[in-house]
């Protein structure tokens, strides 16, 4: 495996080096783009000098003709040059976006410290404006070779008016910069405060029957407006600045052309300078200041893709930690299978599930769960189920979810249909395109049943083939449960663990999935269930009921059982499942 | 629940639209004076440097002396005067109309939003009105700032050098109209094929993004199900069709610029060419050529940004209309009559029926029939399945949704009693006085804790609100860092589902209405959590009457009486005792709950 790119320069020097071929040849041709523009207020000042002033016929066609050629060459100059330092930005942007979900998906964990919406915005957003860099060399080293063109031009035009124009016009921009930084401060503060006018719109809208529900409208309005006008307030202030600076720099560049001006019909009176040179020069002289301000902008990008860059190398580097630390202890676990420290441990054999060591900071109890049995577990400390469910789930991914599944509580639907989202499988995109994706596994009914995906099923149009909305936005939390539900039931692993997988189902539908899960895991005989929950319709159907109260031993017994029990902890216990 | 969406908002018409921004408009008449004046000037400034080196050219070689280079820097220097302060003022003063204009308009589509019936917002849903008052707007306001300044510019620029050309000599004015067509004929072949290719790559940046989400997020269950490769591959699929997207956009889009660089290239040569016959029939001069020559030279800019910014404007007007549908649709809403509804009003449901479907012969109907009468002060449970009809009997007792058949109305009392206000005929505002509603969705809005609290009553004193969170039980919000001032919602502390709960039933204390109507979700709370917001809910929901969706039957057993739904019908009725011992489907729920 190469190695990953631990500092933004790395990614940025790699990109380079992998994308040097459109690299060179887009840089090339968007310098001739920009020599040619710059030609073309010299070609102006020959084309007076030579073809106008002399009425010359042949030297107007041979004009005209130069002309085009030269119109000719700069169109298709910048059409290559932009195409190759675009399609280079694009490769390298998505190159760096599957890079990072990649190892994002297959880092054991994402870092404690960042989150979802992080990565996302790495993989999205910065990707792109590290590759933006492609963008900037080209642009740049365009600028640069048209600068040196037309100073080349001036020196060999007229030396002195050259020397003028090349030290007038960059002590101007120079003039114009120093207090376009504060606009471009206050450009941002604008862009920043359009947009928390617009997280605010979206934010209302999406409480919009909160607020009709509850007669917040006026309220609503009030905040609103509160926004929304500071928003203008500063798109007013930015617009002032932002004209300021743009008239200084109309009046500068007018500055610099007097001067110019001056010197060029000076000269020209002297008779040291032809006419030709004169509308040369004095064009060139507006037409600088484009690449000049082109480069000072490119400045600034390339600090932001350098930016980008060095987020992308830390998220890469904190995911290859992620990834070596967890393959460190899985080893260790698996060499020294003992309780260590603070961790329960698990074993797993042909005929079940054993957990030892748990609950960490209390009289620990070995829980063993053979084929075609159901534990329940009730914890009354969430955090000793999570610690529980923590080493489970990485026992389980030794294992593979043909053996042991841990099926994590938070449901997450993917892009797809219910039935892709089941299976676990998805077609690929060209049949995805189709209205009614084939491809999906078939699934037993008895699933559907267990899951109590089969009422949802009668809700909605097309059944299996309904098409879920990102994240699964158009199903309810009920609804998004049981088709995680089904997905673990269709897995079909010889030990099955799930943690609360009913806290969005009414009552009703629950007392049924309960049942039917229990057929369904009890039918081979060899299946291992548990499922942490304190739902009484689960707890009854259990064969065994683990109780873990924040005090005091384990409870362990038949829910009914349980029930019955006259101590403080099985009260405790009938408090904690009553609900 | 899935409700399907039988009607969309509307979208104005241009005309329409553009008529409503007419009267923002006119209130800034002076605004728009100054901007139109200073962009002359700064326009008309602009011509002065290439008028200047036409003179030079013509009267230098002739032996004019060193008065006239003189005279026309300091002309230059003037005109560079000119230009700085027509620059500034008309950035100025365009940012003055344009920004409070843009900031009315929004305002005035949040406000209509708000004031859409709930009936409506049921049958479109919400969708559609979060992109246009959150997407739209903002892209206005971004259009505000950044494009139409550059297109004001640019357009009087264009103008002005237009009427420099034809001032110069009419023929080389009428020379420079061949331009016209050219760029024309560039809109013509850019438009129609660039609106649908820009919408494919939209389409695909958002597909490529919600898979990223998807997997992103999703990860804990990729990992658990070992499926990672193959949402990776999803992943890569979508990343590389939008890159594929992007680079032919950009190859089309580089195409189109070589056609503006052919437009330049023929219009300049066809002046160069007319000046050369009229400098050849002596009818203009060398110096005026060049001036033509450079005054055109000095457009390539200004036409490339408004053939460039052409489709942004256009979306911008697309904006424009979608937004002025909203506000339009709001207006043209009847105004509901204010009607006064008894003191002590008794809620009475009658024969409530009704379909998400439109065809009035359907069959397929979410409630049956439902009768229910609820006294001040009285609190009834709704017990059922999913798709039994509970949240929507819920939903049109709060007159959030209108029954296809029968009546929801506040009476005085009198079981017969025909004097009753109906409530989907109520104005909203009235409406909230006696009935609110606590409903499955929760919302934390981005802003402090208090004003989430506030949000019924905004002018609700400080100890009103203590109370309202000591009365449902929510003091932790006071052991915050910031108390009640706190930083909630988006970007702010995330609250646990009880937590957002709790505010949801500390509002309906501060709302105080006769009715509360509560459709929560105590589900993600968990079983202590539930325990927590039953409590809070009692409180909340002392001293007035209460229709409780019970999705958890503990919350049914407290009720003064309960409904038993299925199939849009209410199946059995009584209180717990009376049910239990009835031995029917209640009982065996019951049973099943309880253990």
């Amino acid at each position: 495996m190469p190695k990953t790119p631990e500092t933004g320069a790395q990614i940025l020097r790699r990109a380079a080096r992998r994308r040097i071929r459109p690299l060179l040849g887009g840089s090339g041709a968007l310098s001739v783009w920009q020599v040619c523009e710059a030609l073309v207020p010299v070609a102006i000042g020959i084309i007076v000098d030579r073809a106008i002033i002399p009425l010359s016929i042949p030297a107007l066609v041979i004009s005209i003709i130069g002309l085009g050629l030269l119109f000719t060459v700069l169109s298709l100059g910048y059409r290559f040059g932009a195409r190759l330092c675009n399609s280079a930005r694009e490769h390298e942007a998505h190159a760096l976006r599957v890079e990072i979900t990649h190892a994002a998906l297959t880092a054991p964990s994402l870092p404690a410290d960042r989150t979802s919406g992080e990565i996302l915005s790495t993989a999205s957003a910065d990707a792109d404006t590290a590759a933006a860099s492609f963008q900037q060399a080209g642009r740049g080293i365009a600028s640069v070779l048209g600068m040196i063109t037309a100073a080349v031009f001036l020196l060999i035009a007229d030396p002195v008016t050259g020397l003028v124009v090349l030290i007038a016009v960059p002590i101007g921009l120079i003039i114009v910069a120093l207090p376009g930084r504060s606009v471009s401060v206050r450009a941002t503060a604008q862009l920043e405060a359009v947009a928390s006018a617009g997280r605010s719109a979206s934010d209302l809208m999406h409480g919009l029957r909160v607020i009709k529900a509850m007669g917040g409208e006026p309220w609503a309005v009030r905040r609103y407006r509160t926004t929304s006008d500071a928003a203008a307030e500063a798109g007013v202030a930015t617009g002032e600045r932002t004209g300021r600076v743009a008239g200084l720099g109309a009046l500068v560049m007018s500055a610099v052309l007097a001067i110019v001006l001056i010197v060029a019909g000076l000269r020209l009176i002297d008779g040291q300078m032809s006419v030709g040179a004169l509308i040369g020069i004095l064009g060139m002289t507006a037409f600088l200041t484009e690449p000049m301000r082109a480069l000072a902008d490119i400045v600034g990008l390339f600090a932001q893709s350098h930016g980008a860059a060095d987020r992308i190398a830390r998220l890469l580097t904190s995911l290859d930690a992620a990834t070596s630390t967890a393959d460190a202890t899985d080893t260790l676990a698996e060499a020294a299978p003992t309780t260590r420290g603070t961790r329960p441990s698990v074993t797993t054999t042909e005929s079940g599930i054993t957990v030892t060591g748990w609950p960490t900071n209390g009289e620990a109890r070995e829980l063993t769960t053979t084929g075609g049995a159901l534990t329940c577990i009730v914890s009354e400390d969430a955090e000793d189920a999570a610690v529980l469910l923590a080493e489970l789930t990485s026992h389980a991914r030794i294992l593979g979810p043909a053996r042991m599944l841990v099926a994590p509580h938070d449901v997450d639907l993917f892009e797809g249909t219910i039935g892709s989202n089941i299976t676990m499988v998805v077609a690929d995109d060209r049949t995805e395109a189709a209205d009614h994706p084939t491809g999906h596994p078939p699934i037993s009914p008895e699933v559907l049943t267990a899951s109590g995906v089969d009422e949802l099923l009668d809700l909605v149009d097309g059944g299996l083939d309904y098409r879920i909305q990102e994240l699964g936005g158009n199903l309810s939390g009920g609804q998004r449960q049981r088709v995680a539900l089904a997905r673990a039931l269709n897995a079909d692993p010889k030990i099955l663990v799930l943690a609360e997988p009913t806290t969005a189902v009414d009552a009703v539908t629950e007392a049924k999935i309960a049942q039917g899960l229990c057929r369904l895991r009890h039918r081979g005989g060899d299946q291992a269930t548990i499922i942490l929950t304190s739902s009484p319709a689960f707890l009854a159907a259990a064969d065994t009921v683990v109780y873990r109260p924040t005090s005091g031993p384990l409870l362990i017994g038949r829910h009914a059982d349980l029930l019955e029990t006259d101590t403080d902890s099985a009260a405790a216990y009938r408090d904690a499942v009553t609900r | 629940m899935t409700t399907p969406t039988n009607t969309t908002l509307t979208i104005a018409s241009r005309r329409r639209s553009f008529a409503h921004l007419a009267p923002l408009l006119r209130r800034r008449v002076g605004w728009i004076v100054l901007l139109v004046v200073a962009g002359l000037a700064n326009a008309g400034a602009g011509l002065v440097g290439p008028w200047a080196i036409g003179r030079l050219v013509d009267e230098l070689p002739a032996g004019a002396d060193t008065e006239l280079v003189w005279t026309c820097a300091i002309a230059v220097a003037i005109a560079g005067i000119v230009m700085a302060a027509g620059t500034w003022i008309g950035a100025w003063a365009l940012a003055r109309i344009a920004m409070p204009v843009v900031a009315e308009l929004r305002t005035e589509v949040v406000d209509s939003a708000l004031t859409l019936e709930s009936q409506r917002i049921e049958r479109t849903g919400t969708g559609d009105l979060v992109s246009r008052v959150a997407d739209d707007s903002r892209k206005i306001g971004e259009a505000a700032g950044q494009v139409l300044p550059l297109v004001v510019e640019s357009l009087l620029v264009v103008v002005v050098s237009g009427f420099g050309l034809a001032a110069i000599d009419w023929r080389l004015g009428l020379t420079g109209l061949v331009a016209v067509p050219m760029y024309w004929l560039t809109l013509r072949w850019y438009l129609p094929r660039s609106e649908p290719i820009y919408k494919e790559e939209r389409a695909a940046f958002g597909r490529r993004a919600g898979r990223l989400l998807g997997g992103l997020t999703g990860s804990t269950t990729l990992r658990a199900y070992r499926a990672e490769a193959g949402e990776m591959r999803r992943i890569d699929s979508a990343s590389a069709h939008a890159r594929d997207l992007s680079i032919d956009v950009f190859r089309f889009v580089t195409r189109a610029f070589g056609r503006n660089n052919r437009a330049e290239a023929v219009v300049l040569s066809l002046l160069l060419v007319a000046g050369f016959v009229l400098v050849w029939f002596g009818e203009s001069t060398a110096g005026a050529v060049t001036t033509a020559a450079l005054v055109f030279h000095r457009l390539f800019n200004p036409i490339g940004a408004l053939v460039g910014l052409f489709d942004q404007v256009q979306s911008a007007g697309a904006s424009l209309t979608r937004m002025v549908g909203v506000i339009d649709e709001a207006r043209t809403a009847p105004r509901r009559p204010i009607q006064a509804a008894p003191t002590t009003p008794t809620l009475v449901l009658e024969d409530l029926w009704f379909s998400y479907d439109t065809d009035p012969d359907t069959d397929n109907h979410v409630l049956r029939g439902v009768n229910l009468s609820i006294a001040p002060g009285e609190h009834i449970a709704v017990v059922g399945t999913t798709g039994a009809g509970k949240t929507t009997l819920a939903k049109i007792a709060a007159g959030l949704s209108a029954p296809g058949h029968g009546r929801a109305r506040l009476t005085d009392g009198g079981a017969a009693s025909a004097n009753g206000v109906n409530v989907g005929s109520m104005d909203e505002s009235a409406l909230r006085r006696h009935i609110a509603m606590v409903a499955q969705e929760v919302h934390t809005f981005s802003g402090s804790l208090r004003e989430n609290i506030t949000l019924p009553r905004p002018d609700a004193s400080n100890d009103e609100v203590r109370n309202a969170v000591d009365m449902v039980g929510a003091g932790w919000a006071t052991s915050l860092p910031n108390g009640l001032d706190t930083q909630v919602g988006e970007g702010g502390v995330r609250l646990s589902a009880v937590q957002e709960q709790m505010i949801a039933l500390a509002r309906l204390v501060l709302a105080d209405p006769d009715f509360a109507i509560l459709d929560e979700a105590t589900a993600e709370a968990g079983s202590a959590g539930a325990h927590v917001l039953e409590s809070s809910a009692e409180a909340a929901l002392a001293g007035r009457g209460a229709l409780i969706v019970a999705h958890r039957l503990s919350q049914a057993e407290k009720a003064d009486r309960i409904l038993v739904m299925e199939h849009g019908q209410v199946i059995e009725e009584g209180t717990h005792a009376e049910l239990v011992g009835a031995g029917g489907r209640y009982a065996e729920l019951w049973e099943a709950w309880s253990g």
